[in-house]
């Protein structure tokens, strides 16, 4: 049970400033954009954020580009808008904090072979819906998203799109809830991600052969027995390797009940 | 559930993280946007009131230009309305000028036509009166001298019926009662009257002898020689000063 309620809080209210300006090749006005500064949660997607700072700078780009889908990079480096900005942010910057986390806006040269294509929220929110019930067949053979109503999924999405922590939770509480006897779930949804973003996605059980807890440093031996010292990365927070898998799996998942973890 | 070190260390770094990441720039990022907002509405504003403005100063040039403009305009039009009309009548006015002194000329002109005719027919006229008064003169002196020659062919015949017959005042008389000379013939009637009575008296105790006019002669020495001479000439004198 995802009862720790202080660590959820924590981990909910964490927000990243983010400065948004115009890539310089799309400017075609001769007054220079101001940067776009705004505080956004760490748990929300790109598309969900950004309408405001995409109406800012339809004003500067050619007519011709203002129907194109936006995108934006870090260093040169194309964002997957399917992704939670705290992960990105703790993907791109975890090593060295830059904030505020300065981005770059394109109206242009979509890269296609990078990013999947977001012509509005309802994609957002079709493959946000989908991590979930991915993560709950892992959790619960998907018993839990696929016995709730309608109106429950949809009180997930909005509680995460509006930022509303207990109408979220309300509904999310259930999807962290242990079904069999021997409390944890059946697998742990996680991924953990390499510094160059390549994600890793194994089955993990919460628990080890022997019936105890499983925690991160076991993990961890598992996964990659050739590495020592790793260490891994998610909300901000470098994970002490004791940290018990199903405890994290219940606090630290992101609202796509996914363990999105940083190797670092 | 046990909670280890681990969770602290967690919750520890979740809560420095929000310091740091969160805390520190929320108010600055909130503000920012405010202002960025502010910034925005302003634009939008002064670009809305810049274009009123425009749209205003347009109106307002145009209203000048169409309104107070338009009444100096109009002004303008009526003045120049106003010049064109004047100058059209000043030009008529120079042409009937130019009309007026040619007829002028011609009429002088005219008038020289005329003196100058006039003056022809007086001078023709009053010559023609002087011939035709002078025709009349001679035509009448001719007539009064042939009338006066009668009269003296007359007288000379009485004169030589009166010498031949006996009475010789009367003959005298009677004459001179035709002729009628007025008063002062009358005058001269009486006068010759009594020369008459004392010629008789002289001749009826004069000298015979000689011939029958030297007889006459004697008898009216003063008679016969004066009077149809004298009488004669006075009448031809006249005449000539009448008709001078």
């Amino acid at each position: 049970m995802a009862n720790d309620r202080e660590v959820l809080r924590e981990i909910w209210d964490g927000k990243l400033p983010i400065c948004f300006q115009l890539a310089q090749e799309e400017i075609m006005e001769i007054q220079q954009p101001d940067p776009f500064y705004v505080m956004v949660p760490r748990l929300s997607y790109f598309p969900l954020v950004t309408d405001k700072m995409k109406r800012h700078f339809l004003r500067y780009i050619s007519q011709e580009n203002s129907d194109s889908e936006m995108w934006l990079d870090y260093n040169g480096q194309p964002l997957k808008w399917h992704y939670p900005i705290g992960f990105l942010y703790d993907l791109f910057c975890g090593n060295d904090p830059q904030l505020p986390w300065t981005l770059t806006v394109h109206f242009t040269k979509f890269p296609e072979d990078v990013l999947l294509h977001c012509p509005n929220k309802d994609i957002v929110e079709a493959h946000y819906m989908s991590t979930v019930k991915e993560a709950d067949v892992l959790k619960h053979r998907g018993q839990v998203m696929s016995t709730m109503q309608k109106k429950d999924h949809n009180q997930l999405w909005l509680g995460l799109q509006n930022d509303k922590f207990d109408q979220f939770w309300a509904v999310n509480r259930r999807l962290m809830e242990s079904h069999s006897d021997n409390e944890g779930f059946k697998h742990i949804p996680i991924r953990i991600y390499s510094d160059d973003g390549i994600c890793n996605q194994r089955l993990v059980s919460p628990k080890n052969v022997d019936g105890s807890r499983k925690n991160l440093h076991q993990m961890i031996s598992e996964l990659y027995p050739d590495k020592s010292d790793v260490k891994l990365r998610t909300h901000g927070v470098t994970l002490p390797l004791d940290t018990p898998l199903q405890w994290l799996s219940e606090h630290m998942s992101y609202p796509d009940n996914f363990l999105h973890l940083c190797l670092c | 559930m046990e909670l280890g070190d681990w969770r602290n260390s967690i919750v520890n770094q979740l809560q420095a993280r929000n310091k740091y990441e969160t805390a520190a720039f929320q108010d600055i990022i909130t503000f920012q946007s405010r202002l960025f907002d502010n910034v925005n509405t302003l634009k939008n504003e002064n670009l809305q009131l810049t274009l009123v403005n425009e749209r205003i100063r347009y109106s307002n040039t145009d209203s000048s230009l169409a309104g107070g403009g338009n009444v100096i305009n109009e002004k303008i039009q009526a003045l120049e309305q106003k010049i064109l009309i004047q100058q059209e009548e000043l030009t008529s006015l120079h042409r009937r000028r130019g009309e007026s002194a040619q007829q002028i000329i011609n009429l002088n002109a005219q008038v020289h036509d005329l003196e100058k005719q006039l003056q022809a027919k007086d001078i023709i006229s009053v010559s023609e009166v002087i011939l035709f008064f002078q025709d009349e003169n001679r035509s009448l002196a001719d007539r009064f001298l042939k009338y006066k020659a009668k009269d003296a062919d007359k007288m000379n015949e009485e004169n030589e019926h009166f010498l031949k017959s006996s009475n010789p005042t009367a003959f005298i008389i009677n004459t001179i009662g035709r002729v009628s000379f007025g008063k002062k013939s009358d005058k001269l009637r009486k006068e010759l009257e009594e020369a008459a009575r004392e010629g008789g008296s002289r001749s009826s105790g004069g000298s015979p002898g000689g011939s029958a006019d030297d007889k006459i002669l004697d008898s009216m020495p003063y008679y016969t020689t004066s009077l149809p001479n004298k009488v004669a000439l006075r009448f031809s004198e006249r005449v000539n000063i009448h008709c001078m």
